[in-house]
């Protein structure tokens, strides 16, 4: 188990300033959803937890220690990232994907052993895409290859994964069955952080909620902490519904469209 | 438990059991080929004085290694390039490097009055220069574009080549006729038997980039899905990248100052092994070098041997690459020009 922690981290692309001093935790055992509107810094946030970008301040500490200090092998067996989107450049097979997550446990001229095989085979078990193996990557649905990816990240045996909109593809089956299964992942201990556009499913599934706008945290906290009406009108620009629901009892937001929000103007008419 | 997914370690060793059995039958075949048919075995054991012998240990054998040792180096350096940039049509050749390497290892050997010896030094550094500095170039422009849109990269290529065919042909319009003689041959490509010291040179350099490039054989797998999937994955990208063009650049450096620009070796090949082997770089790199090395010096016999005259090999390996690029283009459309991503 590890806990991952940004200390006012701040982080520019050219002249434009895409985090300033954002403070952030993953903790074990939980789910942290990285909510905000486009262009809020949430992706710029995930890449720096995860590494993948050195912060132009702060800094970012695993257990204490600074991220900046661990060799990229290490990392790689720590933090498992995945970005987006995924586009291998050549053909490239399920289980060969997969077994690409143990890059961090395998040396340079190394093959994989009996132990990266059965951990490829647990992480392939786990997201129940061993029938999967052998079919080539491109040939799967939205779905599949989320699972594949995620496959791949379970494969890296790292306690901290990051996640940015692994549901931005799916329809709502899809996007339940992989959140059931990260918040499973969670609940074994391993820390887990989401970006998350749709915000019903933040509300559903995270632990916890940190709210971006132009790269600074508005909020941080539970999600019925977080997703209050005013707050969420003023970040996204937009007039929104937001109550708890009657079956979760978690809080659902829902946008207003321009002919509702004239007609709630207007008042109810006779 | 059993696991549902095999290694690959067994493959591997068939590659390169397949690649060098391949190899040794096309070299087989490339020595008893020519003006003269030769039966290799008994050649190899008459007397010194005998004419077979004289002409596959004098003339056939130096060439066929050159050959190969060329083949090797561009095949492997094509099929990292590929791997690195994420795109099928990159090679050293395509990209420049070649180019680069060619007009550097040239400006040294006509400028400088190099005796043999420190021309062995000097060219081999020259071109190595180039190649290095075209690679920082493909970087660089590979770097700024955010995302390398390979057809910035192609076009880069694009002058570079143009830019060393110019300089070639400027050179032997007005230099001295004995410096530059031949030198026209390094447009098109032509394998240039210029001693052993020079074999010996390409053949180290051939050893050490393709050790560095099996080295990260891995790493450009990961680097395939992505930087950014790569980066998650523990893989220092801005480290293999260095790596990478440091080993293309040692590799051309050793095949230019022998050969010239043969062009499509490095486009083709790679293809070829990914065809049978799959994409994974621990089979492709492997099986770039030893089918790189077989498809020269299947080439290079047939430049000597198709006509009374002997063509250069850029010649056939241009013939055989120009509508095998072409075929790539149509199949990869808009994709392998990446821009619509």
């Amino acid at each position: 188990m590890s806990r991952l922690e940004a200390r006012g981290v701040g982080l520019r692309y050219g002249r434009r300033e895409a985090l300033g001093a954002v403070d952030a935790v993953v903790a074990p055992g939980s789910i942290l959803g990285i909510i905000g509107p486009n262009g809020s810094g949430k992706s710029s946030l995930l890449r720096v937890l995860s590494g993948i970008r050195r912060p132009d301040a702060g800094q970012v500490l695993v257990d204490g220690r600074p991220l900046a200090g661990l060799a990229d092998r290490e990392r790689g067996r720590t933090i498992a990232f995945v970005p987006q989107e995924t586009h291998p450049a050549f053909p490239i097979r399920v289980r060969e994907m997969v077994l690409l997550g143990r890059a961090p446990h395998v040396g340079p001229f190394g093959w994989e052993g009996p132990a990266d095989l059965r951990a490829a085979h647990e992480a392939m078990r786990r997201t129940e895409t061993l029938d999967l193996a052998e079919r080539p990557l491109d040939q799967l649905s939205g779905g599949e290859r989320q699972r594949v990816v995620l496959a791949r990240a379970l494969a890296q045996e790292a306690p901290i994964l990051l996640l940015d909109e692994p549901t931005a593809f799916l329809d709502l089956r899809h996007a339940v069955v992989l959140l059931d299964l990260v918040r499973d992942l969670a609940r074994e201990g391993r820390s887990v952080g989401l970006v998350v556009h749709d915000l019903n499913l933040a509300s559903m599934y995270c632990d916890r909620l940190l709210l971006l706008s132009r790269g600074a945290v508005v909020a941080e906290g539970t999600p019925d902490e977080v997703l209050t009406w005013v707050r969420l009108c003023s970040v996204y620009g937009t007039e929104l519904y937001v109550a708890p629901n009657d079956v979760t009892g978690k809080t659902v937001v829902l946008p207003l469209s321009k002919e509702h929000l004239e007609r709630l103007h207007r008042g109810p008419r006779a | 438990m059993s696991p549902a997914v095999p290694s690959g370690r067994g493959v591997a060793w068939r590659i390169h059991l397949a690649g060098a059995a391949a190899l040794a039958v096309v070299v087989l075949a490339a020595l008893a080929t020519g003006p003269v048919r030769i039966d290799p075995v008994a050649a190899w054991f008459a007397p010194a004085d005998d004419p077979a012998h004289v002409i596959l240990v004098g003339a056939r054998a130096p060439r066929i290694l050159l050959a190969a040792l060329v083949g090797a180096s561009l095949g492997a350096a094509g099929a990292a390039l590929q791997a690195l940039l994420r795109n099928p049509l990159a090679c050293p050749h395509v990209l420049g490097i070649s180019g680069g390497a060619a007009l550097f290892a040239i400006l040294a050997s006509v400028a400088l009055p190099l005796g043999a010896s420190a021309a062995l030094a000097v060219v081999p550094g020259a071109a190595f220069a180039g190649a290095l500095a075209t690679a920082a170039l493909v970087h660089a422009v590979a770097a700024t574009a955010g995302a390398p849109t390979p057809t910035t990269l192609l076009l880069t290529g694009v002058v570079f080549n143009a830019l060393a065919a110019a300089m070639i042909t400027f050179v032997d319009a007005i230099a001295d006729p004995s410096r530059a003689r031949g030198i026209l041959s390094w447009v098109i490509g032509a394998i240039t038997v210029r001693g052993l010291p020079w074999a010996a040179l390409a053949a180290s350099t051939l050893a050490a980039g393709a050790l560095l490039l099996l080295g990260s054989a891995r790493d450009l797998n990961a680097l395939a899905l992505g930087e950014e999937s790569a980066a998650g994955l523990g893989v220092g990208v801005e480290r293999v990248r260095r790596r990478v063009y440091l080993a293309v650049a040692l590799l051309v450096a050793g095949a230019v100052p022998v050969s010239g620009m043969v062009g499509f070796v490095g486009l083709i090949v790679p293809h070829l092994v990914r065809s049978f082997a799959g994409g994974d770089q621990r089979r492709v790199v492997p099986g770039a070098i030893w089918g790189g090395a077989a498809f020269l010096v299947a080439a290079d016999t047939l430049a000597r041997s198709l006509l009374p005259t002997e063509l250069p090999v850029g010649v056939v390996t241009a013939l055989c690459g120009g509508p095998f690029f072409l075929h790539l283009l149509r199949r990869e459309g808009r994709s392998a020009l990446g821009d619509a991503g």
